[in-house]
């Protein structure tokens, strides 16, 4: 299973109305190995990213943002990337970041190391499954 | 500068501060003010976002589901 990190810079934009959790589009990033992000990363631009050419959308989507006896849960329904027409570059890292802020412009939220390189053929595909939440805030 | 001088002159310094965020906070709030429109707007957008999430989640756990018993 790949670890969860996330990125320090989140909880203060958490904390400082940067997110909107529940309907903001967050969107996944990919890194190669080469071009691992850091926990002091905290936007985009910070990233070097691959070539997304033969990629499907890396949209996700807020399967439920809620709160239940004070904790705060945030789950995103799993995304199932596709190559097609091609491979696609290869990645270790896999980013979520907020698409829809323009100030500070695309902040990171956390990332998944994969332990080794990725490669999709073309036809191949890889679910990033949340399981039971993305993130919990107590 | 004597201790007194000194708490004199931090007093002084705290004045002005606490001044100068009374009049960003009056800034703050024309601005909040002004927005309240657009924030209307956004509002309701983003409870149409949300609308569709919902509606989108168990179609996307179903279809997850199928495809785990293909």
């Amino acid at each position: 299973m790949a670890t969860y990190q996330k990125f320090q810079q989140f909880v203060e934009d958490i904390a400082e109305k940067v997110h909107n959790c529940g309907s903001d589009q967050f969107t996944v990033a990919l890194c190669a190995t080469a071009s691992a992000p850091v926990a002091t990363n905290s936007v985009l631009a910070n990233l070097t990213e691959i070539a997304y050419t033969n990629l499907s959308s890396r949209n996700l989507t807020t399967s439920s943002s809620a709160q239940s006896s004070g904790t705060y849960t945030l789950l995103f329904s799993d995304l199932v990337l596709t190559a097609s027409g091609g491979a696609v570059a290869a990645f270790q890292y896999v980013v979520i970041y907020n698409n829809t802020p323009a100030s500070p412009l695309d902040p990171l939220v956390g990332f998944f190391d994969y332990g080794s390189a990725l490669t999709l053929a073309d036809g191949e595909t890889l679910t990033i499954d949340f399981t039971t939440s993305t993130f919990t805030i107590a | 500068m004597s201790l007194a001088e000194q708490v004199s002159a931090a007093k002084e310094t705290e004045a002005k501060l606490e001044a100068d965020r009374e009049v960003l906070w009056s800034k703050l709030d024309e601005c909040l003010k002004k927005q309240a429109p657009l924030l209307k707007v956004e509002k309701g957008i983003r409870d149409k976002i949300k609308a569709i999430n919902q509606q989108l989640f168990p179609i996307k756990e179903a279809m997850k589901a199928a495809k785990a018993s293909a």
